[in-house]
């Protein structure tokens, strides 16, 4: 029969009381469920719902003291990686001291034409360019003629 | 929620969220609520009485498989519908390799499913068994099953129009055919 009719009008889709019972007679089975199966069944459900067993935080003595030791070298090392070093403003190869050198590297850095971070701008005019190679090598002389004896 | 209430009393939604919380208990009223309708379901489909108590235990193991996490977003037979449904077909088709499938509801063409009833109860089985696959599925699950139509149309996964036609047509089957128009005077 073809499904694709107009829907029904609700009224046309009741059954009669008798027609539902015999329905209901002919096609309903009482069927007996042997107690091993719902044991089966109750027993798959206690393992399936059962809670997941949390895991201990207790660790053995023997292995917990190294492990935090082992931790706050390890976090020391992270903060001290992470904790920007102070340098003199001017130490561009970060050996300590600001020399010579340290002109001669910001010279090439400009050569390059690479854009160079703010804390190269040693005269502090807001740019980097040769006036700072000249500010970091008169600082070089400088430091040079304080500390000679 | 009140944990205290007694499992019985409690609904479906209820029960499944206790189930997600771990609570087996509410599993036992879920279960006890809804075994007899899905066993005779399966041995509608199946035909057999031991097929129908395998169906009944991989019906639930499926629904099981579900937690935690399960949400219910209809009712519990709309869902548990398709699963009878497929793992009755699954059984019937292992039991039966040998021989032609041929319809899966096909079981009430052969077996009047209680033998001891009225005549005019045979007569339904022998009348019901001519009405075509989808009509006679509509008509079970809206007077044996008590789904309302728009549940059917959710267990069939077909529109609601489609639902209301089927059962017109299967109601219509009835009213002409000699053997059950009584029903109807």
């Amino acid at each position: 029969m073809n499904d694709n009719v107009p829907p029904a009008p609700e009224q046309n889709l009741a059954a009669p009381a008798r027609l539902v019972a015999a329905l209901k007679e002919s096609t309903q089975r009482k069927i007996f469920v042997p107690p091993t199966v719902d044991e089966a069944i109750l027993k798959a459900a206690r393992t399936q719902l059962r809670p997941a067993a949390k895991p201990s935080l207790r660790w053995p003595r023997r292995v917990l003291w190294p492990a935090l030791a082992g931790a706050c070298a390890i976090a020391a090392l992270i903060v001290r990686m992470l904790t920007p070093a102070q340098f003199a403003p001017g130490d561009l190869n970060r050996d300590g001291k600001v020399d010579i050198l340290d002109s001669f590297a910001l010279a090439r850095e400009l050569k390059k034409g690479n854009p160079l971070p703010a804390y190269l701008d040693v005269n502090g005019d807001g740019v980097v360019n040769e006036q700072d190679v000249n500010s970091i090598a008169s600082r070089a002389v400088a430091l040079g003629k304080d500390n000679r004896p | 929620m009140d944990p205290e209430r007694p499992s019985a009393t409690r609904t479906d939604l209820e029960l499944i969220a206790a189930m997600n919380s771990g609570d087996d208990r509410a599993f036992e009223a879920l279960y006890s609520r809804y075994r007899d309708w899905v066993t005779s379901l399966a041995c509608r489909f199946t035909g057999d009485e031991s097929l129908a108590l395998d169906v009944l235990q991989e019906t639930f193991l499926y629904f099981l498989k579900k937690f935690p996490g399960f949400k219910l977003t209809a009712e519990m037979k709309t869902f548990l519908y398709p699963a009878v449904k497929n793992l009755s077909i699954s059984a019937r088709r292992k039991a039966e390799r040998h021989q032609s499938t041929e319809g899966e509801l096909a079981v009430l063409e052969n077996h009047p499913a209680n033998p001891t009833a009225a005549t005019n109860s045979v007569d339904l089985s022998v009348v019901l068994a001519t009405l075509s696959e989808e009509h006679r599925e509509v008509l079970l699950l809206r007077f044996v099953d008590g789904l309302n139509l728009g549940e059917i149309a959710s267990a069939l996964e077909i529109p609601l129009g489609t639902v209301k036609s089927r059962l017109h047509n299967a109601l219509t089957t009835l009213r002409k055919d000699p053997r059950t128009k009584t029903f109807f005077e």
